[in-house]
């Protein structure tokens, strides 16, 4: 399974050409940078897990979506989106609807880090702070540390 | 009787059984049949029938819109990815037009896009031509809905579309000349088509409004953002005659049609700032959430502006389309980011855009100086020949 997470980041690296393909400039503009997150923590130690979500928010708006983390091992959500967003912010939610972290700076690439102590579906809250050509597309990728 | 009399009594006679005659419904006749029943008060029930067909239509038209904006997805997609800057078209409608006629709308209004200077865009923007009467009629044969140009604008299920629905008479208007054998390129096809795009074009040229500018526009039905004209000279817009029957000098019953207007549009055609500001402003506190369907409204119904419908391609002419797209995707309060990006208090500057769409016209009790001076010179003159009579009639 380890060796196969492995091989994800070589293949988004990989197949980015093709992806870029496929929707606006604006959405190949957020996979471009996608990418580029995964190999920088690919570099860290970090491998995708195949949870991700993408979409498009006017300023103000948020969207969530779950994730199923395990316990004792570390996680990095990281999030990107278009050139015409100024912020764009992240929380993680518990299964009991606690928040666990949050990156909430004035950035457009959020990241949070996060060693859940329980095995459970998460929740993911995505706002978009600032945009400033309504809708902003964005992506919010999941990466587990290796063991 | 003398006779002079007896007229006097034929007449009232005749009055009195036309007054029988329009007020009286015959026996036996249901009231609502009488020459005067619109001007009667509708019965409770019938109230709710209208309000539950106002609903159903409504229903019917978003379906509608929904089932097109489906229709476009692939085609709007393929742009997407190719980087194609042009709105996707749809033919609808019971009747139909030929592939030289269906190539020259889409020429028209790929000149249209480019006129406006929209490349490729955030928002794409699919455009159905419904060419005859619609095939699903929500109102029926004599609904005048039918006619009327309708936007889907994005929403969350798809918030990078916006849909103009555009109902097109092969009989009349700008599609007359296209079920001719040999259709040609016309400017009133092109004004059609840019009139048509609506509140869609500012989708696409500046994004979707912030939150506070999309409830404000909601409310207002986009009057301010109807008629993308920001490429063409202030007065060289849709519906000119609208302005020119709003002049004195051109129509000396400008104040029936300024009358149409509310009070302070009124005043506002009268150089006053503070209502200019009021009918710019209205709406602005508005706080329920912004419709995602619009539909034109109609021209003789008044607008809480004179002109509003070209106010914010005026806006866009003047102050340059970084600004407006500022102010567009600002979440300030309507009030902050309008006079933000006029640099101007919106009173002041909407007084001086509206003079210059129409001559300001004369408000309150003061008459004009000819009059004054008229009414002066007949005053003098039957002074004069009193004191002229009188002194003749002097017994000395």
């Amino acid at each position: 399974m380890t060796a196969r997470f492995r091989l994800l980041p070589v293949l988004l690296v990989m197949l980015a050409p093709r992806i870029a393909a496929q929707g606006d400039a604006w959405e190949r503009e957020v996979r471009l940078h996608l990418s580029q997150a995964a190999r920088r923590l690919h570099d860290t130690g970090y491998e995708p897990v195949p949870q991700s979500h993408a979409g498009a928010l006017n300023t103000g708006e948020s969207a969530s979506f779950t994730v199923t983390l395990e316990a004792g091992a570390t996680y990095v959500l990281t999030g990107v989106c278009d050139p015409d967003c100024d912020a764009l912010e992240l929380a993680l939610y518990s299964p009991n609807g606690y928040e666990v972290e949050a990156a909430r700076s004035s950035e457009s690439a959020p990241i949070v880090q996060v060693a859940p102590r329980e095995t459970g579906v998460y929740r993911v809250r995505v706002v978009m702070a600032r945009c400033s050509t309504n809708p902003c597309r964005y992506s919010v990728a999941v990466f587990r540390k290796r063991q | 009787m003398a006779r002079a009399v007896r007229w006097w009594v034929v007449t009232a006679t005749v009055a009195c059984v036309g007054v029988a005659i329009v007020y009286l419904p015959p026996r036996g006749e249901p009231a609502h049949k009488s020459l005067l029943a619109q001007f009667e008060a509708p019965t409770p029930y019938r109230l709710r029938v209208q309000a539950l067909a106002a609903k159903w239509r409504a229903a019917t038209l978003e379906l509608q819109l929904l089932a097109y904006r489906e229709r476009l997805r692939p085609e709007l997609e393929r742009r997407r990815a190719r980087d194609i800057a042009t709105p996707a078209v749809l033919f609808v409608g019971h009747d139909t037009l030929s592939q030289p006629a269906r190539d020259l709308v889409a020429a028209a209004l790929d000149t249209v896009w480019s006129r406006l200077r929209l490349g490729v865009t955030k928002i794409s923007v699919g455009v159905v031509i419904q060419v005859g009467r619609p095939l699903v009629e929500p109102l029926g044969p004599s609904g005048a809905e039918g006619w009327t140009q309708t936007y889907l604008l994005p929403d969350s299920t798809d918030r990078t579309t916006c849909i103009a629905l555009l109902p097109l008479s092969t009989i009349w208007g700008a599609g007359r000349s296209l079920v001719e054998p040999h259709p040609a390129f016309n400017a009133t096809l092109v004004s059609f088509l840019q009139n048509g795009l609506g509140p869609c074009a500012y989708y696409a040229a500046f994004g979707a409004p912030g939150r506070s500018i999309a409830r404000w526009m909601g409310v207002r039905r986009f009057d301010l953002a109807l008629y993308p004209w920001w490429d063409r000279p202030p007065r060289d817009g849709p519906f000119d005659w609208l302005i020119t029957s709003l002049d004195a000098r051109k129509n000396p019953w400008f104040w029936l049609e300024a009358h149409r207007h509310p009070t302070t549009a009124v005043a506002c055609l009268g150089g006053r700032a503070e209502a200019c500001r009021s009918s710019v402003l209205a709406g602005s506190e508005a706080s329920e959430p912004p419709p995602h369907i619009v539909s034109t409204s109609r021209w003789w119904q008044g607008q809480l502006l004179a002109g509003a419908d070209r106010y914010f391609a005026d806006a866009v002419r003047t102050i340059g389309r970084d600004r407006f797209h500022r102010f567009w995707n600002s979440e300030d309060p309507v009030d902050t980011a309008l006079s933000t990006a006029l640099r101007r208090p919106i009173g002041e500057w909407t007084r001086e855009w509206q003079a210059r769409l129409v001559p300001p016209i004369r408000l309150g009790p003061a008459s004009r100086p000819s009059d004054t001076l008229l009414s002066l010179m007949l005053a003098a003159a039957a002074l004069g020949f009193v004191a002229v009579t009188v002194a003749r009639r002097e017994v000395r």
